[in-house]
């Protein structure tokens, strides 16, 4: 049945999509831009909501303090569009690391601002250690994916972090992936439309490319 | 399991090539004796072909040269080019550069001597881009195990401070990682300052990098099982050694260091 279903992503073309990645004026844009392109889509920078009319995916990419994308994300007027794109329109979105924990309810990192708080849960500091586990947590671990999550690739793969921020509570109904790290946290969701990542699959080389195309052709 | 990650380095430099202004990526030894290696382009593609965990570019001199407009087009050429993290630095020392850069394609930055002389640089980029986008970058001269001096200046020759203190301080500002170089081991090939790693990865939290010395695969493996290190950068290894990330990682496979699956 799940391999019917992925096998179904052959008739959807690539293409045919474009990829709308708002644009915070922190984080590096490029790379994503660079990563969907790459895949075939076409990929602009969304910085209004006048900016989106063609798009059919949206993501909230991921390199900035929690405060600073929070407060440039409602000075663009871009929450209201993409509360309608997201819990109305129930459309595609991919939320990259700090991203996704924009769409938690607050982070540690910025306690003054709230976040969109589309997914019931907070982002905490990752608690390290010099022996252990080192915060910020840098570089390619790996990451399981539950059942429920339906992502086609089982075999070990590994993905590329870079924060010292992370949800580290299940939130409910919600298929995640896990990463063992610092305690343990969660590396990917899935919430109706929502997708979100932890890592930074377009930095992830191979693995990371195969999951930008999951997002395109499951959603 | 986090992985510990191997980062070629490409140190650059603009020279005339056939009558232009050009980048062109070099080696050093102990921070002088240029040589040319070739297009850092063509050098990052090959790097990126042979599964480097992430890549280091760094601005030779960038302290007086600065970020010009021709820095930041090789930066965002080298993002088109390549899916993998690019740490860039040389010559950045306020927030807008480090905005520049990373507006350009780089997903962190590197402070070198401006971390060293202006206290609000680390936090300011930290609060607007995160402590996990600043990598500051130390120059060390050993004196035996327990006595590093952080070096500055032409050929990296006037002691800025202790390691110790610099680096309590660069941890309280923001920086996310810390590279550090041994100047005397640099280009050299002949190891890794395995005492220096060990004693900074006691002292600090943050990712430690280690780098300047890196002359067989068996010098990573020690630096990574002995010193705890987190990461270990190499510019000459990767470019004049005939050596390549792959070499190193099966290396550090069969002694059981925990490196990146490759499917």
């Amino acid at each position: 049945m799940q391999r019917l279903r992925f096998f179904g992503w052959g008739l959807r073309l690539v293409n045919a999509l474009t990829v709308g990645i708002v644009d915070y004026q922190a984080g590096n844009v490029a790379s994503m831009r660079n990563a969907f392109q790459h895949l075939g889509a076409r990929a602009l920078i969304i910085k209004a909501p006048s900016d989106a009319d063609s798009v059919s995916h949206i993501v909230l990419p991921g390199v900035g303090s929690f405060g600073h994308c929070r407060r440039q994300l409602n000075d663009s007027g871009l929450v209201p569009f993409l509360e309608t794109w997201t819990l109305v329109d129930k459309r595609p979105l991919l939320g990259v690391c700090v991203g996704l924990q924009l769409l938690t309810q607050s982070s540690d990192e910025s306690p003054e601002e709230t976040g969109l708080g589309w997914i019931p849960v907070k982002t905490h500091k990752l608690t390290g250690s010099n022996n252990e586990y080192r915060v910020p947590h840098v570089g390619w671990n790996d990451v399981a994916f539950s059942p429920s999550f339906e992502y086609p690739h089982e075999a070990k793969r590994d993905y590329y972090f870079d924060h010292s921020f992370a949800v580290t509570d299940t939130p409910p109904n919600t298929p995640i992936a896990i990463c063992d790290y610092a305690g343990g946290f969660v590396a990917a969701l899935r919430r109706g439309s929502i997708y979100a990542t932890q890592f930074h699959p377009e930095k992830s080389q191979r693995s990371g490319l195969d999951f930008l195309k999951y997002f395109l052709m499951s959603s | 399991m986090l992985k510990r990650r191997i980062i070629p380095k490409i140190l650059i430099e603009r020279r005339v090539v056939g009558g232009a202004l050009e980048f062109v990526s070099i080696t050093t030894q102990r921070f002088s004796s240029v040589r040319i290696v070739g297009d850092p382009i063509s050098q990052a593609k090959l790097f990126e072909s042979q599964l480097a965990d992430e890549l280091v570019v760094l601005q030779r001199d960038g302290s007086q040269s600065g970020i010009s407009e021709g820095f930041r087009t090789l930066l965002s050429r080298l993002a088109n080019e390549s899916f993998m993290p690019l740490a860039v630095g040389g010559g950045i020392d306020s927030v807008d550069k480090a905005s520049y850069l990373i507006s350009a394609g780089a997903d962190k930055v590197i402070i070198g001597s401006a971390a060293l002389t202006d206290p609000t640089l680390l936090s300011s980029i930290a609060s607007r881009f995160g402590s996990q986008s600043i990598v500051v970058s130390l120059d060390i001269v050993s004196h035996g195990t327990d006595e590093h001096s952080v070096m500055t200046g032409e050929a990296r020759s006037q002691v800025a401070g202790n390691l110790d203190d610099i680096l309590s301080q660069c941890v309280s500002q923001g920086a996310g990682e810390i590279l550090l170089t041994d100047v005397t081991r640099d280009g050299l090939g002949e190891g890794l300052n395995l005492s220096l790693g060990a004693y900074t990865t006691e002292r600090i939290g943050i990712p430690v990098i280690l780098s300047g010395g890196a002359g067989t695969p068996l010098h990573f493996g020690d630096a990574f099982q002995y010193a705890s290190v987190d990461a270990i950068s190499a510019g000459t290894f990767f470019s004049r050694r005939d050596q390549t990330p792959i070499e190193v990682r099966a290396h550090m496979m069969n002694s059981g260091i925990p490196t990146r699956s490759i499917t």
